[in-house]
């Protein structure tokens, strides 16, 4: 029988857009898009934007575009800025059945490859897809060792696969990049998440990076390890690797299908709580002296999440008692409310130190199936507003394409003007009529 | 700015404050040395059609950094990866001791991640010799010292993990970051490290050799990374070092005498390109090849400790695999008196083949005990009712029996002389050796540049054209 490279690398490379089913390409295009529009985002935030102009005057043939401005990268780099921009703002989608953000690296892969070989739209997003799903499933075959962040880690070999598919390499070719890849992919640390330290979204472009840089190696001859994905998820980052499980369903079951729509800017474990809040508050808009405590039951993972006074954007991200109260006082949970002024919102600050955080065991119990959370806004005059999550929204009840629009045009407009905004996103919602990529830019 | 954990703030402190004069004459003498040997493996490496492959897609005609042993030039990055590539492409590159006392494990080889990181630099700004001799010495030593005071998983291959932290170092010690931002470099490369797989040796998969380039790459890019304000993780030794990639760390090791041991003359320089500790076997069957006749041998038999016993395929498919078979190796010194490049190169020498193919390697336990103090083989040939033996306790090239300038030379012009010419081989020889009185080390780097490599007409397969595009 076939290995998991040999198999998977045959499914990438027999994959065309007319063989999957209609629902499952209107999700890829999604996802294509909330992905640009977050990427968008991230490249104006001043250090990526000076990242970007020190590695667009540093490169050798830069071919491709830097989104969002008017300079250019070698294919490396611009992988590397892409998916660093992608991951900035917290605000791309993921998988949690993978767990993990696939898009975020196989979409730079794509821009980075397609760049100067008039790659059709119907390709891009048919590349990408074939990444998305075979990182996704090895994310779903592998357990990663404890403190590290999947960003970097299996989703690098999605990027490869994507990257090789639109070099126009044969099924030996993917199989070689794939296998090159795995042992190109990062020793992640969680801690870093946790700190607010900015090299956790390097991760995610290092490692989209890695993924073009082994289709590469693929194609000019360099040859990788059979079986990585098992040696490196199996033991060295990862500590245990089910193929069954990783293989189930190939070409039946679509794992992007799986996937999730952030419409808050940060971590996706908090997402519950955040959403349960508004669940509580029912459209109501409270005053933070009304409110005397808001207790938060969540599964482990998210409960941990406790710093009340986050020293940066990034860390705040990862704040269960920030998102909370600047969801409560700003009324939304978009890129703003994780930014320095929200941060240095005393009324966001005071409120945070009310939100009490509790892991309940039995909500720990039910994930993965399940991300519960519960909160009870306990008011001064004796009110209790209350809810419940099982799961947070954009996952189960997938965003309407309203509130993706809107989404996208909120962060593109962040780099770009409205007009071309709006001019993007429709090419994108119509990617696979596009003859050429390369025009999108 | 205080960001980063004190031990790395140390590190990074001595790093910036280095000066030629405070560096003893032996440090500097094994620094050019191995200099020199790491450019010489690049050379020679660099004739991989792989290696001029990759040149010929990621390098221009200019740029500020020679892709040694190409006729492409390209930014620092990119040459420190096709030059970090092509420096381990033999296996011929030199690796690093551990102290005694500490568990034995797979050399870090530390040159070729600081060398092509620091001599791509030093063409972007213009350093002298000296600047780029004391980045190296110093990148050298902290990128050492986070290896051995960590334990890296057995499976995990070091090359690409912590050897680039020197590559990080030395780079923005040359771009002439303060201490902060030295630490802040040193943090990113860190917390960028790999995970590479030690199998893609044994199965000879060339991707093994791209971990260096990568590192070398990740070293240079970030200086540019903290320039432009990324954040790096306080503590990555502690996590990346302390739980990930290895699960241990000990801080007290990590600066043990620093300023007073110097990690680059603990290195040794490889006299065969392949396996290290498959050398004592090497040199074993070195001293049998005429002691029988080669076309009568029944049987090899190769005793050694419990690591190279582990390098006993018989029958190697590919250039790499050749480096970690001890069968090919010894039956090569046997049948053709040499292990060299180019008896790793071609695998169709059917006298190499058939000896290979009777040689068994096995672990003594009594030899495994001895590590890590003697590397002990013991190799006997057998040829009819004859039988010699010959047994080697360490082999050659380490700090208990360093190469010297000669040997070194010796080997830097077996491999430069036919990429880059005789002449060019021995100014950049004699430069190298001298490298405090070298002005512009630009001048020096252009005489590695090979300008009748034609990487300029080679590219990688695209866009479904399978077929080869070499002219």
């Amino acid at each position: 029988m076939a290995g998991f490279a040999e198999t998977v690398a045959t499914f990438a490379a027999d994959l065309t857009l007319d063989d999957v089913p209609d629902d499952v390409v209107d999700r890829a295009r999604e996802t294509l898009v909330d992905t640009i529009g977050v990427t968008l985002a991230g490249m104006s935030d001043p250090t990526v934007r000076d990242l970007a102009e020190r590695l667009a005057e540093d490169s050798a043939a830069p071919t491709t575009p830097l989104l969002g401005t008017d300079l250019a990268a070698d294919p490396l780099l611009a992988a590397l800025v892409h998916g660093t921009a992608g991951v900035w703002h917290d605000f791309d989608a993921g998988n949690r059945f993978a767990g993990g953000h696939p898009a975020v690296h196989a979409v730079p892969a794509a821009i980075s490859t397609s760049a100067g070989r008039a790659v059709s739209g119907a390709r891009f997003l048919e590349a990408i897809l074939a990444g998305y799903e075979v990182a996704a499933r090895i994310g779903r075959g592998t357990t990663l060792r404890q403190g590290m962040h999947p960003h970097g880690t299996w989703a690098t070999v999605g990027a490869a696969v994507t990257s090789a598919l639109l070099r126009g390499l044969d099924t030996d070719g993917v199989r070689e990049a794939l296998n090159a890849s795995t042992s190109l992919t990062i020793a992640t640390s969680w801690t870093a998440a946790f700190e607010g330290a900015t090299i956790r979204n390097v991760f995610a472009g290092a490692g989209a990076a890695s993924g073009v840089l082994a289709a590469e190696l693929a194609s000019v001859g360099f040859t990788g390890e059979r079986d990585g994905v098992a040696t490196v998820f199996g033991g060295l980052s990862g500590v245990s690797w089910d193929e069954e499980t990783a293989l189930e369903g190939l070409g039946d079951r679509w794992e992007i299908g799986f996937g999730y729509t952030k419409l808050l800017a940060s971590a996706r474990y908090l997402h519950p709580a955040v959403d349960a809040v508004v669940d509580a508050l029912d459209g109501r808009s409270l005053e933070p002296d009304e409110i005397e405590a808001i207790e938060v039951h969540t599964f482990d993972f998210a409960a941990s999440m406790t710093e009340v006074d986050p020293p940066n954007p990034l860390a705040a991200k990862f704040s269960l008692p920030h998102s909370v109260a600047a969801q409560i006082v700003l009324g939304d949970g978009g890129i703003p409310a994780f930014e320095d002024d929200a941060l240095g919102n005393p009324r966001i600050r005071d409120l945070a130190r009310r939100v009490e955080v509790a892991e309940d065991p039995a909500m720990t119990d039910r994930t993965p199936t399940e991300r519960p959370a519960s909160v009870r806004i306990r008011l001064r005059d004796g009110t209790v507003l209350s809810a419940e999550r099982s799961l947070p929204h954009g996952d189960a009840d997938p965003v309407s394409d309203e509130a993706l629009r809107s989404k996208f045009v909120a962060c593109a407009t962040r780099a770009i003007p409205e007009d071309r905004a709006h001019a993007l996103l429709d090419a994108l919602w119509d990617v696979t009529g596009v003859d050429d990529v390369a025009d999108l830019w | 700015m205080t960001r980063t954990d004190s031990s790395l703030a140390t590190l990074a402190e001595w790093v910036g404050s280095v000066d030629l004069e405070s560096i003893p004459a032996e440090a500097l003498t094994a620094a050019r040395l191995v200099v020199l040997d790491t450019i010489g493996v690049a050379l020679g490496g660099s004739e991989a059609e792989e290696v001029q492959r990759l040149a010929g897609d990621l390098g221009s005609g200019t740029g500020p950094a020679t892709i040694i042993g190409t006729d492409r030039r390209a930014p620092a990055a990119v040459a420190a990866l096709v030059n970090g590539t092509s420096s381990t492409w033999l296996d011929f590159d030199s690796g690093h001791v551990h102290p005694p006392g500490t568990p034995l494990l797979p050399a870090g080889h530390m040159p070729v991640h600081v060398l092509p990181a620091a001599l791509a630099t030093a063409e972007r700004v213009g350093s002298s010799g000296r600047d780029l001799l004391a980045a190296f010495v110093t990148g050298y030593d902290v990128a050492a010292r986070v290896g051995v005071s960590s334990r890296l998983r057995i499976d995990i291959h070091p090359h690409g993990t912590y050897p680039s932290v020197g590559a990080a170092a030395a780079v923005a010690r040359l771009r002439g970051l303060d201490p902060d931002g030295i630490a802040a470099a040193m943090a990113i490369a860190l917390g960028l490290t790999i995970v590479p797989s030690f199998e893609n040796g044994y199965q000879g998969k060339s991707v093994r050799n791209a971990y260096a380039g990568h590192g070398a790459r990740i070293g240079v890019l970030a200086t540019d990374l903290v320039l432009a304000g990324v954040v790096p993780e306080r503590d990555p030794i502690g996590t990346v070092f302390g739980s990930i990639v290895s699960p241990t760390h000990d801080p007290e090791l990590l600066l043990e005498d620093l300023g007073t041991r110097w990690e680059c003359t603990r290195g040794y320089l490889k006299p065969f390109p392949s396996v290290r500790y498959g050398h004592p076997a090497i040199e074993a069957a070195e001293s049998l090849r005429d002691a029988v006749d080669a076309g009568r041998i029944d049987r090899v038999l190769v005793e050694t400790y419990d690591l190279p016993a582990t390098l006993d395929e018989r029958r190697p498919t590919s250039e790499l695999g050749a480096k970690f078979s001890l069968p090919w190796a010894v039956a090569s010194m046997l049948v053709r008196g040499r292990a060299g490049p180019d008896e790793f190169r071609t695998l169709d020498d059917e006298a190499v083949r058939a000896v290979a193919a009777v040689v068994d390697v096995v672990e003594d336990p009594a030899m495994t005990a001895r590590t890590p103090g003697d590397r002990p083989a013991r190799v006997t040939v057998v040829a009819g009712d004859e039988e010699a033996t010959d047994e080697v306790d360490r082999s050659a090239g380490g700090p208990d029996a360093p190469m010297g300038p000669d040997a070194v030379t010796t080997k830097f012009r077996s491999l430069a002389d036919r990429v880059i010419g005789a002449e060019a081989a021995g100014t950049v020889a004699e430069q190298v050796l001298g490298l405090e009185s070298v002005d512009d080390v630009r001048r020096l780097a252009r005489l590695l540049a090979s300008p009748e490599s034609g990487a300029r007409g080679l590219q990688g397969r695209d866009l479904g054209d399978g077929d080869d595009v070499v002219g």
